[in-house]
């Protein structure tokens, strides 16, 4: 026993006093402490940065993270007496090695344990940091951090700490301990990878959870049904397959425990004294050629490093986590792996760490001699001190460097995996050395320059991270500027369409900005950077090396070109360019407190008729518009006075109304204006509004910051190639809309308005347009569009005349159908066009990227399918031509307008035609045609749920066209990816959910979670008759001027139309906020003595209703729920043997049936069909038994 | 007593560390004298049951040392020849550790370490940390950690190696003091070292034990065979090709050559008295099997 606890008493007394140990706690806290400040700041909506789940994510990562501390503490306990050589003095005491064993696992294990449970105070203090809003703020629950630690700190500490300790006490080194716990992390990444990430397969869900040795696929099971305000305050319960994973990895654990303690040699291991061996092992070149003293020193310093077990993990991960990030890139767009989209998601899921590594090492390779007591011997050479901090300064250059070379090999190895050989090295190249490994590598001179200038290890690391930590605390004061954030460039963002394009400017501005930076820090560090430690000496130094010599000149001319270039940033971005850059939502806020109490009952005419010019130059990132406006006052009062909006960002804004007004100065700024008519407009009265806009760059350029919240690319933006522009953004408002006010409480507060924010009355909105408050139904829009000779200007809308090239610009005549809601995309860039028709409808026309060629024929395949049927349903389509256009990246997503459909390039132009099978083409179509019939045709009322008419017809007729073209198998099987999509998007909402009769914004639980309540109906109600009411809805508004209809014209529309029996459901649907939790929990046949089977199958129905901010109430089950017999495997129609719908009770029951032949299997609610977070217990294999 | 029996050791790679070793050992200092990779740390080691030999037994005072090492070790104390100290350990801090490791209760721990403390004369620094130590503090520590436990047994590996003259003399005249009650044995290339010191000695090369005895005894045999003369350095070279050179020392700014020969060498060679590091080299050189 004496013997035991002087092992622990020893073990104890090393271990804290080493500085990793320290280290580690303190970079655990700083973990916890900076994540839990940046989601405070960063993140909006109303998760607690300190609730349940955001505890449970913080403790999961950091327990993961954990492996380099367990590895750096139980690997040192284990190995230390051979690194230490003091293994035969230990020995050779007579010491029981299990009891050596056992005492160092217990103290350095509780060691790392101390450093998982720093999370608890990172995070509580987190919260105190100013800046982040009250509501994001809970009541610290213990209860939480304590199940935190005891699902995930704890058992991931032990497991990790008892592989380390069972591989180290083996082999007797902490190299062997880091390596092996590799494995774990590849052992959960290869979990995740299983289950895909948009595709997810669930069939291998629980072996992934029981596989992934860190708890946390399996914990994600529980939370996937609950709402911000659930996760906010309920923990994830150790139960189901959590707790069998948690079970089985703890026992492993004690297993590795005992096998650690019983492996632990009794004897000195034998060296290897093989000559071949000893010759082959290629060790340390000591010598150092002076002639080429600055690479061997390199080499040198390098190969040291390269031998750090840190290294060699980090480097691990990192090849994990790229492969694991090029998986989820093409995974989330089903594309072909190519070059660009490789690029784009490339990066480590550990950037923090590697940081924490580069500052860790540069103290280790400049105290490295001291440390081992070579330092007079290297000092003692000739080497000049110069050479030796540049080549150390290298090594750990390089080193950064290499780990974003490894991205290049993984990203090339991922591709030729998987069969893609059109590989864009150059692309691999600029991305990877000029856009992401740069700030490493400043990051890194840093860090070393601040061991030599600061000369105390552990404060030079704490001075660094101060550095990396402090955009952090710049972002909470505001300051954005990158000039004062170090390392921080103005964002590059590579688009296919466009390359870097006009980002390019910034990004090399500031890449030669911190370069000279980093080199004016380092030549500082250079100049104090001398043999002995004697301060008065190092002044000398200092001043011998930057006033004399070529010294004198370097430090001079990189001091110059620091702060020229800094000029040169400094002038364009704020002097030249607006300076700060333009805040929409501040501006929006703006607007609000500005115009809100006087002009929101103002009623204001409405745009009637739209022509002008639109001339697109896109060298200059400049579009010009001279327009007019024809507007009609259609209320019952004459109008005096008119409020103009314009898009902040226009350089031009300008209407042409001096003749017959003047402009009120008073209340104006020069993109809103208020004329007051020298006439009044009387009711029914139009006029002309005549206007004219530029959208041009500011000159110089934009510096933006990586957490200004701020788009890099304006709604009313050219860039080079691939320009998609709405044109209500280039024209004239008229009238202040509510359109314009923030929503969600939160945001509200942020900005200094009421928090309560209240929907327009009725009385008023349902003469105003949604969305387009400032339009009716236009009756005219003729609008010609040019651009420079090798683009192709395009517009919603028929061709009306070609004018070709003239001057060197192509221009082409465009007119919307008549009437119009007057909006319209608006298009330039290189495209080749592919053209595509089937008799009896509009043909189609794919504008292309050049190389972007890989799957037009199936695209046009599936647009023609849709319109088909779309046509079929709803009448004759509302163009005469289906136009598609790609466009840059820089425009987010996908949307159609008058004919016009525009896709940003990573959606579907390089679809994997053998992994989606086409379906994300076929989805795509299906969502344009169903925007063309319903977007252009309708125009609902500005009330309460008008997004259910906007977004939700659109959304869920697409759906309907799909669950027909799909058939039974393939359309349950996308629906369960809708369905698992919109409870991930459910868990992340920033503001409350509304039922959709109220909603009036556009979310994904109305396009997603919609779209599985319009499927039930159709299936309940039978798909052709629940289309015919809704074609009917469409018959009885379409372009009917106001009022307009609402959410409860559709409601009542379809409780009209409907069969009784499906009357509940659409109550569901449309009046609240509805989720089910239905599953078959056992299912047994067995023969009948007539020759038939019976079939006895218990069952758990469930239906849920939230409200307010998340919180969730059993309410009764309403409608009937289908249960479905099969036969076989699939889910095709063949498959089913029966199908019945019955009214279920809530809670469990039991239900039998009797059938002609045995089935396979039972579901409730088999299809899909409900809102249901766990879909997986829907459909369960009937066991066969004997008679009872 | 110690009694060693046909002990052999091959390494993985092949290399033939002992083969068939035979020694018994008396109370008193017992010297290993061999070139560097005859094979002396490999025995040493496995003397301390570190190491399992292939073959052989090995026996203290008539108990089997290799069949529970663990009971062997509490009356083996062991010095190696590459001491380490874990950092930042004070010398006190360490050898209660150790001891503790030995199994001495709390009051026998304090009291031998502060013992062996005085004895090594360490007492003044025995707060200090180790690794501030200089080469011979660190080599009196390791003594005192090899003596914890009055061990009946201690294996002292090289000890002197890089000390200064002083400091060597000191070591051995505290090895000598602390070998009174026990048997130690002092493995060493350098021959000074084990002159003085040994009641006996064994001389390793390859592997194998080529010589032992006591020291007297064993050079006894050289009697009468060892010649001398003073060369210039010029003449080295053809000295070595024709006389079977044992050694040459400098001396006067001229060398000593020492050489082997039953007969009078002749060219002006003088009868020299032989030393143990004559024999040392005899049997180095394989000038005598």
């Amino acid at each position: 026993m004496s013997a035991f606890l002087a092992e622990m008493r020893m073990e104890w007394r090393l271990q804290r006093a080493r500085p990793f140990v320290w280290f580690c706690l303190a970079a655990s806290f700083a973990l916890a402490f900076g994540a839990t400040v940046e989601n405070g700041l960063g993140a909006r909506g109303f998760s607690w940065v300190n609730g349940a789940d955001a505890i449970a994510t913080r403790a999961l990562i950091l327990s993961v993270l954990s492996i380099i501390a367990a590895a750096g503490i139980i690997g040192d306990a284990m190995g230390r007496d051979r690194a230490s050589a003091t293994e035969e003095t230990v020995l050779s005491t007579g010491v029981q090695p299990t009891t050596v064993a056992m005492a160092r696992f217990l103290v350095a294990f509780s060691i790392t344990l101390a450093v998982g449970v720093m999370f608890v105070p990172g995070m509580m203090l987190g919260t105190l940091f100013p800046g982040i809003p009250e509501e994001r703020i809970g009541p610290h629950e213990l209860s939480h951090y304590l199940c935190a630690f005891g699902v995930y700190v704890f058992p991931n500490l032990l497991l990790v700490s008892a592989l380390i300790f069972a591989v180290s006490s083996r082999f007797q080194s902490q190299t062997a301990g880091f390596v092996v716990s590799l494995g774990l992390i590849a052992l959960y990444v290869s979990a995740l990878m299983s289950l895909g990430q948009t595709a997810y397969r669930h069939e291998v869900f629980a072996l992934a959870a029981l596989l992934d040795p860190y708890g946390n696929i399996a914990g994600a099971e529980f939370a996937m049904g609950w709402t911000v305000a659930e996760n906010n305050v309920r923990f994830r319960p150790l139960d189901g397959l959590l707790f069998w994973n948690r079970a089985i990895w703890m026992t492993v654990a004690l297993g590795l425990i005992a096998a650690g303690t019983l492996w632990r040699p009794k004897y000195l291991q034998q060296p290897r004294q093989s000559k071949k061996r000893t010759k082959s092992r290629g060790g340390l070149r000591a010598p150092i050629s002076i002639d080429n003293a600055l690479l061997r020193m390199t080499i040198w310093e390098l190969k040291t490093l390269w031998r750090q077990p840190g290294v060699l993990l980090l480097l691990g991960f990192a090849a994990i986590s790229l492969w694991w990030a090029a998986s989820s890139a093409v995974t989330f767009s089903f594309s072909l792996p190519t070059t660009d989209l490789l690029v784009h998601n490339s990066g480590f899921y550990f950037d923090k760490v590697l940081v924490l590594l580069l500052v860790w090492y540069a103290g280790d390779i400049i105290w490295r001699e001291r440390q081992h007591h070579v330092h007079e011997l290297i000092e003692a050479t000739p080497a000049a001190d110069f050479t030796r901090l540049l080549s150390k300064t290298l090594a750990l250059v390089l080193m950064a460097i290499a780990f974003w070379a490894l991205s290049i090999a993984v990203n090339v190895s991922y591709q030729i995996a998987n069969g893609f050989y059109d590989f864009e090295f150059w692309l691999y190249l600029t991305d990877t050395f000029l856009v992401k490994a740069p700030y490493y590598v400043w990051i890194a001179i840093l860090a070393i320059s601040a061991q030599v200038i600061l000369r105390q290890r552990y404060i030079a690391v704490a001075a660094v991270l101060f550095v990396y930590l402090s955009s952090t605390l710049f972002d909470a004061l505001g300051l954005y500027h990158p000039l004062m954030r170090f390392g921080e460039v103005s964002f590059a963002w590579y688009s296919m369409m466009d390359g870097y394009g006009h980002f390019w400017e910034a990004h090399l501005w500031f890449l030669a900005y911190w370069t000279l930076g980093a080199a004016l820090i380092w030549t500082v560090a250079w100049s104090t950077y001398g043999r002995g430690t004697i301060v008065p000496l190092r002044r000398s130094l200092m001043k011998q090396r930057l006033a004399r010599g070529p010294g004198k000149w370097s430090f001079a001319a990189v001091s110059v070109g620091f702060l020229a270039t800094g000029g040169v940033i400094f002038v364009n971005s704020t002097i030249m360019h607006r300076w700060p850059l333009f805040d929409e939502a501040a501006y929006l806020a703006w607007i609000e407190k500005t115009y809100r109490e006087d002009w929101s009952d103002v009623a204001q005419p409405k745009v009637v008729a739209i022509s002008g010019e639109i001339d697109f130059f896109p060298d200059a990132r400049r579009v010009e518009m001279d327009g007019v406006l024809v507007v009609e006052n259609r209320d019952d009062d004459p109008i005096n006075d008119l409020l103009v909006f314009f898009h902040p960002l226009m350089s031009t804004a300008e209407v042409a109304l001096n003749e017959i007004a003047r402009e009120d100065t008073d209340k104006t700024s020069s993109h809103v204006q208020v004329w007051r008519l020298n006439q009044p407009l009387e009711p029914g009265g139009r006029m002309e509004l005549p206007f004219r806009t530029v959208s041009a760059p500011d000159p110089g350029f934009a510096a933006h910051s990586q957490h200004d919240h701020i788009p890099e690319v304006q709604s009313v933006e050219v860039i080079g190639n691939g320009t998609s522009l709405l044109n209500l953004n280039l024209m004239p408002a008229l009238g202040y809309s509510e359109r314009l006010e923030h929503r969600p409480a939160w945001l509200r507060k942020l900005y200094g308005l009421p928090p309560d924010w209240h929907p327009p009355e009725s009385s008023l909105g349902v003469d105003v347009a949604h969305d387009t408050t400032h339009l009716g139904w236009v009756e005219q829009v003729n609008v010609t569009v040019s651009t420079i000779e090798d683009q192709i200007p395009l517009h919603s809308g028929e061709i009306v005349e070609d004018y070709g090239i003239v001057d060197g610009r192509r221009s082409i005549r465009y007119r919307l159908h008549s009437p119009s809601r007057g909006w319209a995309e608006v298009m330039s860039g290189r495209y080749e066009v592919f053209r595509a028709a089937r008799e009896g409808l509009p043909p189609v026309e794919l504008f292309f990227h050049p190389e972007h060629d890989y799957v037009l024929e199936p695209m046009s395949e599936k647009l023609l399918d849709a319109l088909d049927y779309f046509q079929e349903r709803y009448g004759t389509a509302p163009f005469e031509t289906f136009r598609m256009a790609e466009a840059s990246l820089h425009y987010e997503g996908l949307g159609a307008r008058g004919g016009l459909a525009f896709v940003n390039e990573v959606l579907g132009w390089k679809s994997d035609l053998e992994r989606s099978g086409g379906e994300d083409l076929r989805g795509y179509a299906g969502n344009f045609m169903a925007q063309c019939w319903w977007l252009d045709q309708i125009m609902p009322a500005n009330l309460p749920g008008a997004k259910s008419v906007l977004t939700g017809l659109p959304y869920w007729t697409a759906a309907l066209y799909l669950h027909a073209a799909r058939g039974p198998e393939t359309s349950r099987k996308m629906r369960l990816q809708d369905m698992l999509e919109s409870f991930r998007h459910r868990a992340q909402l920033d503001d409350a959910e509304r039922p959709f009769i109220e909603e009036m914004k556009d979310s994904t639980m109305i396009r997603l979670k919609g779209s599985l309540h319009i499927i039930h109906l159709a299936e309940l109600a039978g798909q052709e008759r629940l289309e015919a009411a809704l074609g009917g809805f469409l018959e009885t508004w379409r372009y009917r001027p106001a009022p307009y209809p609402t959410a409860e014209d559709l409601f009542s529309h379809l409780e009209r139309e409907l069969p009784a029996e499906a009357l509940p459901a659409l109550e569901d649907f449309f009046r609240h906020v509805t989720t089910w939790d239905v599953g078959v929990t056992e299912a047994e046949v067995w023969p009948r003595p007539d020759g038939g089977w019976q079939l006895e199958a218990k069952i758990e129905a469930a239906k849920h209703v939230t409200t307010g901010l998340g919180e969730q109430t059993e309410a009764p089950l309403t409608s009937p729920i289908p249960i479905t017999v099969f036969r076989g495997d699939g889910f095709d129609e063949d498959a089913i043997v029966t199908q019945e719908w019955q009214m279920l009770p809530s809670g469990a029951s039991t239900i039998s049936m009797r059938l002609d032949e045995k089935p396979t299997r039972i579901g409730l609610d088999a299809y899909l069909t409900l809102p249901d977070a766990n879909p997986y217990d829907n459909v369960s294999v009937v066991r066969e038994i004997d008679a009872p | 007593m110690l009694e060693v029996e046909g002990v052999s050791k091959t390494y993985s790679g092949g290399v033939a560390a002992l083969q068939d070793i035979a020694l018994t050992v008396e109370k008193g200092v017992f010297g290993l004298l061999g070139a560097n990779g005859a094979g002396k740390s490999t025995l040493m080691r496995t003397l301390a049951t570190l190491q399992e030999p292939d073959q052989g037994e090995i026996r203290l005072d008539g108990r089997d040392l290799l069949s529970d090492p663990q009971v062997a070790r509490r009356r083996i104390g062991y010095l190696p020849q590459d001491m380490g100290v874990y950092p930042r350990v004070t010398a006190f801090e360490m050898l209660d550790f150790l001891a503790g490791l030995k199994g001495l209760k709390r009051k026998e721990r304090r009291r031998q370490v502060a013992d062996l403390l005085e004895q090594v004369n360490l007492v003044a620094v025995a707060d200090r940390r180790l690794d501030t130590y200089s080469g011979g503090m660190r080599r009196r520590f390791g003594i005192a950690a090899a003596f914890l436990g009055a061990p009946e047994l201690v294996i002292v590996d090289e000890p002197t190696a890089g000390l200064d003259p002083s400091e060597r003399r000191r070591f051995q005249l505290l090895l000598a003091e602390a070998s009174q009650d026990c048997i130690l044995i002092l493995s060493s290339h350098i021959v000074e070292d084990l002159a003085g010191l040994c009641n006996n000695l064994a001389l390793m090369k390859e592997g194998r034990i080529v010589a032992s005895g006591a020291p007297s005894t064993l050079v006894d045999a050289l009697s009468g065979k060892i010649w001398h003369k003073n060369v210039s350095f010029n003449e080295l070279p053809r000295f070595q090709n024709e006389y079977n050179t044992l050694s040459w020392r400098p001396q006067d700014g001229s060398l000593t050559v020492r050489v082997f020969s039953e007969q009078p060498p002749g060219d002006a060679f003088e009868p020299a008295v032989a030393d143990l590091e004559d024999l040392y080299a005899a049997h180095v050189t394989q000038t005598i099997q």
